[in-house]
């Protein structure tokens, strides 16, 4: 070959055609999602976040926790994600219109979290697992979050109602208390509004059948 | 041979490696720095996941941090400016014309590692987008997007002056991969970061970009140094000229659409899922033809791996090229997919490709153009081996150790009887050889920075073939055999 | 996903029409003669076919080996 407006050009439209299918047909198919009604509740789902899950969502991307937990279902025709009640029903793209970035994630290092809100539903199971995964899970690769809570000496007036209930090994010097500060709230208060197992979207009927399907 | 005619060879291209000197320097010196600081981010990432404790109580290291910075560190950091240094080096050797944009490509250089710098630190605050191969902040972007602006106008610029005659296939590969990369970035950060697209079309955008990233400016790199060196190395030209258009124009085409294969069974149309996986196993032609090409040449010549450090790491990495695709064609394979996704597995190939296949070369393609740009001689033998050995073993350690980890974690993802924790705690000697495969590489990368400053501090003239040195210039004596 | 599907055909059959078109022009006019020559052109009066460029292989130079 020697004419380089030929290797130019032919390598510009070669990743011209690609974008049609991986660029422009995302958006034009994915990227107009608006809330639609519950087909058996008629509330407008997915719900919304408020103020403190979304703080708590940049908490999550702050921290990159996306790159050991996915945010996906797949159906029991791929995986056991369904068995192993990380769902009742794969994801659909609609699940995600309020990821302000999605967060879908490639690796599962830790399990899924799409519907963590529905297997751990408690603020102080999830306080004292981020402050020390070891806390509740022994033997855990997942990394301690101390750096989101304070550890301070009690008032007077006695503990604070937030300080966490930690035992053992875990427990602050006799006189301190760990309290979660307002990032670890709202971390918190996103990850229990995952719940993807308390809502149905108009496309769940279909998607819900492809679940059951073995 | 006529005696005028060879002198007049050896001082252009002599000319056009003194032209190099600055530009290309100064994004090689660039790489080796981030090469280094990569190495030790990649260090800190690898141990968090055996030892959770390992720093534990700085949020600027923590795990989802410290890999992030990892990443970008070694894509734009390392291996961008050796893609960039290796790239226009190639394009005025072949284009025969010296580089002459000394400081628009000097400011580039700057504003790249600025660029890198502000990314990192940003990464490491707090500030990442968390959308994978594109973290770096909005606010480090523009000093990348300005850098290479500068770069590919240099490319352009020689491309236009160049001597006439054939275009050589690694001009190909360097033209198109210095046009790919600022369409896949800007395109991705306009869409992702800057007005971001709705979360459920980012991902297949995401993964576009990072798929082409890897495919349509490493690759091409890479393949353009070896296309070069192996052939100018042994004295012998590329086995079959007509199979490079055809490797080269089916890579563009079918490379372009593999990005879906990294979302198999998520939440997407069918349709795109597939056209991704059909594209990836087409991948299979133009990686034949490279690997038939590469393997024909060298023919005959494989016992000049034992005397020849350049063309061992260059060699490595062209088979490393090989395994590394086919590996990926049958990863997009559902049977396949639906043990690999979301496990270690997947780190493991993107290593053999990143680190076996691109570091490799141009590890291999700087031993060849420094010496030559600076007219001296690399320092030591011995400081070569160090960097050759435990690197490779390193990459080979971790690709196995990975691959096997990964595999039989995928198994057990698949299985409704394996409770999770227990699929993550048979996975931890896995990753601890992986943290032993890291330190080893890391020791490789410490020789060849050492090995790059003394060459540099040194800077004895080359002279003749005797001493401890290896990439001499051929000697004046070639006129007088 | 039908609409879809089927604007992803046309703009692929365009594209395809394209490439066909270009790549009829470049056999035409030139672009692939000289197989041969062209992997030759690494090579100069200084550096070569048959002359290894890195001194560790200078003993399977072909001059050196005369």
């Amino acid at each position: 070959m020697n004419r380089f407006h030929f290797i130019i050009i032919g390598s510009v439209l070669t990743l011209f055609s690609s974008m049609v299918g991986l660029v422009l047909l995302p958006i034009r198919g994915l990227g107009n999602f608006e809330a639609a009604p519950d087909p058996e509740t008629g509330e407008l789902v997915p719900p919304p976040l408020s103020a403190l899950e979304a703080r708590g969502r940049d908490v999550y991307v702050s921290m990159g926790c996306m790159y050991c937990h996915s945010q996906q279902v797949h159906p029991p025709s791929v995986r056991t994600d369904i068995d192993r009640m990380w769902g009742e029903r794969r994801t659909v793209p609609r699940d995600y219109m309020q990821q302000g970035v999605a967060q879908m994630g490639t690796m599962r290092t830790g399990p899924d979290l799409s519907n963590i809100g529905v297997r751990n539903p408690s603020q102080d199971w999830h306080l004292i697992h981020l402050y020390d995964p070891q806390t509740t899970s022994p033997g855990s690769i997942m990394p301690p979050y101390r750096f989101l809570f304070r550890t301070q000496p009690i008032g007077e007036s006695g503990p604070s109602p937030d300080a966490l209930r930690l035992v053992d090994e875990f427990a602050p010097p006799k006189g301190y208390e760990v309290v979660p500060t307002d990032d670890a709230l709202a971390l918190v208060a996103y990850l229990q509004s995952l719940k993807l197992s308390t809502y149905e979207v108009p496309e769940a009927a279909r998607a819900r059948y492809e679940s059951k399907r073995q | 041979m006529n005696p005028e005619h060879i002198a007049r060879s050896r001082s252009e291209r002599l000319a056009i490696d003194r032209a190099a000197r600055w530009p290309v320097g100064v994004f090689i010196g660039s790489s080796i720095f981030w090469l280094l600081a990569g190495s030790l981010l990649a260090l800190v990432a690898s141990i968090k996941l055996h030892d959770p404790e390992f720093i534990a109580d700085n949020p600027w290291f923590t795990f989802g941090r410290a890999r992030s910075a990892h990443l970008n560190a070694m894509a734009y950091g390392w291996l961008s400016s050796a893609g960039i240094g290796i790239g226009l080096w190639l394009l005025s050797r072949l284009c025969r014309v010296p580089i002459e944009d000394h400081r628009s490509l000097t400011l580039s250089a700057v504003f790249w590692n600025f660029g890198n710098l502000v990314g990192v630190w940003g990464i490491m605050r707090g500030d990442s987008t968390s959308i994978e191969w594109l973290e770096y902040p909005a606010y480090a972007a523009p000093f990348l997007l300005a850098s290479f602006a500068f770069v590919t106008l240099a490319a352009f610029n020689l491309v236009r002056r160049r001597a006439p005659g054939h275009i050589y296939i690694s001009q190909w590969y360097v033209m198109a991969g210095f046009i790919w990369l600022p369409m896949l970035y800007f395109t991705a950060h306009g869409l992702l970061v800057l007005a971001p697209v709705q979360a459920p079309a980012q991902p297949p955008i995401n993964w576009w970009y990072a798929h082409n990233a890897l495919g349509l400016w490493f690759t091409p790199i890479g393949l353009a140094a070896a296309y070069y060196l192996i052939p100018k190395i042994i004295g012998k030209p590329i086995h079959s000229y007509y199979l490079s258009a055809i490797g080269f124009w089916s890579l563009a085409f079918f490379y372009a659409w593999n990005g879906m294969h990294h979302l198999i069974g998520g939440p997407f149309p069918a349709f795109m899922v597939t056209a991704s996986v059909v594209a990836s196993v087409m991948m299979f032609i133009p990686v034949i033809t490279v690997a038939i090409n590469h393997h024909m040449t060298m023919k005959g010549h494989f016992r000049y791996l034992i005397h020849s450090p350049t063309l061992r790491f260059v060699v490595f990495g062209a088979m490393s090229y090989t395994l590394v695709s086919i590996q990926g064609s049958t990863m997009a394979i559902r049977v396949v997919n639906e043990i690999t996704h979301f496990t270690h597995y997947t780190v493991g190939h993107a290593h053999l490709g990143v680190y076996g296949f691109a570091s490799m070369v141009f590890f291999g393609a700087i031993y060849y153009i420094m010496p030559r740009l600076l007219a001296t001689e690399w320092p030591s033998r011995w400081l070569i081996r160090l960097h050759f050995w435990p690197c490779a073993i390193g990459i080979a350690i971790y690709f196995i150790g990975l691959s096997v980890g990964g595999w039989l974690q995928g198994l057990a993802l698949n299985r409704t009887d394996a409770p999770f924790m227990e699929i993550m705690e048979a996975t931890i000697p896995y990753l601890k050889s992986r943290s032993i495969a890291g330190i080893l590489m890391t020791i490789g990368h410490l020789a060849f920075g050492v090995s790059f400053i003394w060459m540099i501090l040194r800077r004895r003239a080359a002279t003749s073939e005797t001493g401890p040195t290896l990439f001499s210039l051929p000697p004046q004596s070639a006129d007088s055999t | 996903m039908l609409t879809a599907a089927i604007f992803v055909l046309i703009v692929m059959l365009i594209l395809s029409a394209i490439t066909v078109i270009a790549f009829s022009w470049a056999a035409g006019s030139g672009q692939f003669e000289d197989p041969a020559d062209g992997a030759r052109v690494i090579f100069d009066d200084d550096e070569p076919e048959g002359e290894p460029t890195d001194p560790n292989l200078s003993q399977f130079s072909e001059t050196k080996r005369k």
